[in-house]
């Protein structure tokens, strides 16, 4: 997964716990293109291996995510992504393949630990639980995979870690800002609820 | 590089990754306006440029991205067409 985040222009609720269901399936789908684009630009066989099964996994993840929203009587609605466009923006586009890598990296390490707090909230239904175990055993190794294709990068040339840096720092960067305004809409809704993190389905 | 030459890989690459003819595309196109660029063929597109020509375009989002020939001249105009290695 390409982490999703908190929606700024909602068209429903987005305390809704289908609208975190469907944060999720737009992350999904997103990551799958994103993906592809990185596959076609492999630079090795098996990285381009690698990336090919990842993209698989997204794809069946946005699967995932459409039954469940489905098996609960939802619909399908576009929602923003404003993790990946402040992403774009802290990082500005990707120049090369370790650029795309490392950006890839941080996210896919934000999505892991989005969905293992989203484990840990009561209430989850069993369902729910089942697809979210089951999607992180594949986002744990995108993270891994990842995460090894760039530290051979910085073995061939320390100046790949520049790029990984960077990315690190533009996480960070969105994610505190994202948190901030999750905060505020809260407060203004008056649930406590905080950038997702206590929406449940 | 000469500008001419950047050119036809601009195009080139942007066919290849938009599953275009090349005759539908020109030096003028406006790849936001008219193909629909986004984030992501952008930056696919300038990865692919630095893999053909190890130069790394700064473009700062995808507005900056306007047709053809001005990527193409950015490339041409590339500060002593520096190469700067990925890796």
């Amino acid at each position: 997964m390409i982490a999703p985040g908190s929606s700024e222009t909602p068209s429903i609720d987005s305390r809704d716990p289908l609208w975190m269901l469907n944060e999720y399936r737009a992350a999904e789908v997103h990551g799958a293109g994103a993906i592809m684009r990185m596959g076609r630009l492999a630079d090795s066989s098996s990285l381009s291996s690698d990336l090919s099964r990842h993209m698989r996994d997204e794809a069946i993840h946005a699967w995932l995510w459409t039954r469940a929203i489905n098996e609960i009587g939802g619909e399908i609605i576009e929602v923003d992504q404003p993790y990946q466009a402040r992403l774009s923006a802290y990082f500005g586009i990707p120049r090369t393949l370790t650029d795309m890598l490392a950006l890839t990296l941080v996210s896919e390490k934000r999505g892991v630990a989005q969905y293992n707090e989203h484990l840990d909230l009561p209430d989850v239904t069993p369902k729910i639980q089942r697809t979210l175990r089951g999607i992180l055993k594949d986002e744990n190794w995108h993270v891994r995979y990842i995460n090894e294709e760039l530290q051979n990068r910085v073995r061939a040339d320390r100046r790949v870690q520049d790029a990984i840096d960077r990315a690190e720092i533009a996480d960070e960067r969105v994610w505190a800002e994202l948190t901030v305004a999750g905060l505020d809409a809260s407060q203004g809704a008056g649930d406590g609820a905080q950038h997702g993190r206590s929406r449940r389905a | 590089m000469t500008e001419q030459e950047a050119a036809d890989l601009v195009a080139n690459l942007v066919c290849r990754g938009r599953h275009l003819d090349p005759s539908q595309i020109s030096e003028t196109t406006d790849l936001v306006d008219e193909l629909g660029f986004d984030s992501l063929d952008a930056a696919e597109l300038l990865v692919a440029l630095h893999q053909e020509t190890g130069l790394q375009l700064d473009v700062g989002s995808v507005k900056d991205i306007k047709t053809v020939s001005d990527i193409a001249r950015s490339l041409a105009d590339y500060p002593g067409q520096q190469k700067v290695a990925d890796r």
